[in-house]
């Protein structure tokens, strides 16, 4: 979708498309790109390490694929679905 | 006293904060509250090299940054801004050496504050068994501030710590360039613009950096309106010279960079993998149907343990009370002040004793399972089933302990992160069957309901109505927590961050410590109000006394005495009547005359004055019916043949004839029980926990309504 126009800067974005951390499968890492928001949800999330830049790990999930066991820059926190979607990380491959 | 130097300890949570405390301060501790917050306020006296040092104990923090009156508490005390305690002369930070990480990022924080700092390194054993390589002098010399590697809780370190601390105090505040300096910046103005009182400038800070944050609440609150918009435009000046969006992001991106920077130069990490079997287990555990198949195995077993080892020892503290009861019965002078002692006080006392066992044992399994790490998995797994009723998974721990006992349970329940899961939980906690309730299920299932075996005598209707009563209470439960999320509470869900601790043995000292403050709460918490309470009802039941009565026992007993039978047959008939006085009496007392008084209310679910007295006298304590219904149904002090009280039950009958306790009768009366909150001790502990008296009544009002309610149409329908 988005490199549909290709410019000169298609190619950035294609590597840089981002997808919510909890689309990520588990087992699978990433980098974190950016942290949506800027109320309490996301600065609890920054508080906890989850900082752009740093890599992001999916460990392990509960029942129905929620809460979400993640490792960011080495240290694991338990986190639910709706507080990792605000976690945008790189997608390496597309996903399809 | 205030001459006292205070130091107040931080860190994060589950970083063995509390037991560094607990080891500097021994037992020289006070607990109290924070004005108008849920927040335990615990001070301690420490002693370092020849003088006393008064240590206060933070609650675990990730940050400095605060979303609300519980969590500002950190910082404002820090700042000197709590009730009843100075600015502290110096911080402890506690610091989990196996997640440096984050308490790291905590220091980065406090040590801008202009306060002297020193850190404590726990768990450095844990930390070198996974390969976690630390360099205390490195990372002192990084900090910029003494670092004292320690394992609290084997006492390791503790001497070194007490050493540094000392010194501490005597060396001044260290110089530390602000990581955040456009924000300081806008504070300095704020703070030379509105001169809030009570927000120095880093608490000015933070209302700059947190959007929506406590502090910036807090300035709008004190300074009005001007202030609101003085920050709003100081936020943007700030993020723009930072250069950033947010600014908020921008700070944990610089901290945390910083940290990192820390960690590269002090810390060698090489990680061990763990063990095969460690892996087993840990995939084993979480996995969504083994993890699911291992959770019923663990809960079942947890059961099975309680009600089968706590039997015989519960029966055993009832024998006790029972014959020591009746020995001091029998050589007290007769009269009030006897009936007080042994009716009032000591049955009370042993109506409170009676539970230690289950309690005891429930504890302990569930500290067990919680120090070796299982019960972080169990709500992990069922976190999302747990939302369902709008609790958390966080909630699962308090949820289970509520089998044993719902006040240690409510007040367990501060492990939930968010407010309104929080009070969910509390209201959901009375509904699990506790063990109080047993007692009056064993007696009302086994003596009317008929016990009709299925499949080969596999299954007994015993069982599986007592099993019913479980899952009514857990359905219950279930039902009010949806409501109060649904209805009273709504909103979206809160924040949930949990940390995973690795699968170890626990220490069993500390497991029997943990395990002695649980059953110093119920025994101290409850047992003082249960007691109260049974002498209140004692009394209800005992007073007035009719002359009448008594002098027409005194012929009585006399024209047996006249008839000159066989010794064992005067005492069998004197008994029988001082058991029929003790029942006449009671129905003339005023408990007698508040059961026929409401009579009419209960006559919906089928039940006669002499039950309507029992349960109200049960209503401060439930475990105390059954006394009450053997005084009411004239067994005097023979409850302990239970069979006894059983058959009197089968024998009373409304005046015309038709049986009391019907089949439909008692199922509507255990369904009462499941609902309804008989305890004062968890009303008032709710009122605690929820800080405020409206929760605590409206549990009240909805849990006997609802118990009524259900309890109606269970006999109706049955009927």
């Amino acid at each position: 979708m988005l490199d549909s126009q290709p410019g000169p800067t298609s190619n950035r974005i294609k590597l840089a498309k981002e997808i919510g951390l909890d689309e990520l499968p588990t087992g699978c890492g990433s980098e974190i790109a950016a942290v949506r928001g800027d109320g309490r949800v996301a600065r609890e999330l920054l508080t906890l390490g989850l900082v752009p830049g740093v890599n992001v790990r999916v460990l392990r999930r509960g029942l129905g694929g929620d809460p979400l066991e993640v490792s960011a820059g080495g240290h694991p926190v338990c986190l639910r679905r709706e507080q990792t979607r605000r976690v945008r990380v790189l997608a390496v491959s597309d996903p399809d | 006293m205030s001459e006292r130097p205070l130091v107040a300890v931080l860190g994060c949570p589950n970083t063995g904060k509390s037991t560094v405390f607990n080891r500097l301060t021994g037992l020289r501790q006070k607990t109290g509250n924070y004005p108008g917050v849920t927040v335990e306020r615990i001070t301690g006296i420490a002693r370092l090299e020849s003088r006393d040092v008064q240590l206060v104990d933070l609650p675990g923090t990730y940050s400095l940054a605060a979303d609300g009156p519980e969590s500002s508490i950190t910082l404002d005390v820090v700042l000197g801004a709590a009730k009843g305690l100075n600015q502290p002369d110096a911080l402890l930070l506690v610091a989990d050496a196996t997640n440096l990480r984050r308490s790291l990022y905590l220091y980065c924080q406090a040590r801008e504050l202009g306060i002297p700092i020193a850190v404590a390194l726990n768990m450095q054993d844990v930390a070198d068994n996974q390969g976690i390589e630390i360099d205390p002098v490195l990372l002192s010399g990084e900090l910029g501030a003494t670092v004292i590697p320690m394992a609290a809780n084997r006492g390791k370190g503790i001497r070194r710590l007490r050493d540094a601390l000392a010194k501490l105090l005597r060396a001044g505040a260290p110089k530390t360039a602000p990581l955040m300096p456009e924000a300081l910046k806008e504070a300095l103005e704020l703070h030379k613009q509105f001169l809030p009182e009570k927000m120095p400038v880093p608490a000015l800070e933070r209302a700059v950096i947190d959007s929506g944050g406590e502090f910036e609440r807090r300035l709008r609150e004190t300074a009005g309106t001007a202030a609101g918009t003085a920050l709003e435009k100081a936020r943007s000046r700030a993020a723009a010279s930072a250069g950033a969006i947010s600014l908020q992001a921008c700070e944990a991106t610089r901290r945390y960079r910083q940290v990192d920077r820390w960690l590269q130069a002090a810390v060698q990490s090489q990680l061990r993998p763990a063990g095969r079997a460690g892996a087993l287990l840990e995939s084993a555990v979480t996995h969504p149907l083994s993890g699911v198949l291992v959770f019923l195995a663990v809960m079942s077993a947890v059961f099975q343990a309680v009600f089968a080892w706590a039997a015989p020892l519960m029966d055993a503290i009832d024998l006790f009370f029972e014959q020591v009861g009746a020995y001091a019965l029998d050589r007290l002078p007769p009269g009030a002040l006897a009936s007080l002692l042994i009716d009032g006080l000591w049955s009370g006392i042993g109506a409170v004793v009676i539970f230690l066992p289950q309690i005891v044992f429930l504890f302990a399994l569930v500290l067990f399972l919680e120090d070796c790490g299982y019960m972080a998995r169990a709500s992990f797994l069922m976190d999302r089933l747990l939302r369902i009723c709008g609790l958390s998974g966080q909630s699962f721990i308090p949820l289970l302990s509520g089998f044993a006992c719902a006040i240690p349970a409510i007040m367990a329940t501060r492990v939930v992160d968010d407010r309104r899961a929080r009070l969910a939980t509390i209201i959901a906690i009375p509904l699990m069957t506790c063990s109080a309730r047993l007692p009056v299920y064993a007696l009302l299932i086994s003596g009317f309901v008929p016990s009709v075996y299925y499949l080969n005598g596999w299954i007994n209707l015993h069982g599986l109505l007592l099993l019913g009563l479980y899952l009514l209470g857990i359905v219950g439960g279930a039902v009010s927590a949806l409501i109060t999320r649904r209805v009273v509470l709504r909103g979206p869900g809160g924040s949930f961050f949990m940390e995973m601790p690795p699968f170890r043995w626990p220490n069993p000292r500390v497991l029997g410590l943990k395990l002695l403050g649980k059953a110093r709460i119920f025994l101290v918490r409850a047992g003082t109000i249960i007691a109260t309470a049974c002498i209140f009802i004692w009394a209800l039941g005992y007073f007035p006394r009719s002359d009448a009565i008594e002098e027409d026992f005194v012929e009585r007993r006399a024209a047996i005495f006249a008839q000159a039978l066989p010794e064992s047959a005067t005492e069998q008939a004197l008994r029988l009547a001082n058991a029929e006085e003790r029942a006449q009496q009671l129905e003339y007392s005023l408990l007698g005359r508040i059961g026929k008084f409401i009579e009419p209310a209960f006559k919906p679910l089928g039940w006669d004055w002499r039950v309507s007295a029992s349960v109200v006298a049960g209503f401060p304590a439930r475990e105390v019916v059954i006394g009450v219904m053997g005084t009411v149904y004239a067994l005097g002090s023979d409850v302990e043949e239970g069979t006894r009280l059983r058959d009197r039950l089968r024998e009373s009958r409304w005046s015309d004839g038709r049986p009391v306790f019907t089949l439909a009768m008692v199922l509507g009366l255990l369904v009462f029980y499941a609902f309804a909150l008989q305890c004062v001790s968890t009303v008032a502990v709710i009122q605690r926990e929820a800080n405020s008296w409206a929760w605590a009544a409206g549990a009240l009002i909805y849990m006997s309504g609802f118990a009524w309610l259900a309890g109606m149409l269970t006999y109706q329908l049955a009927a």
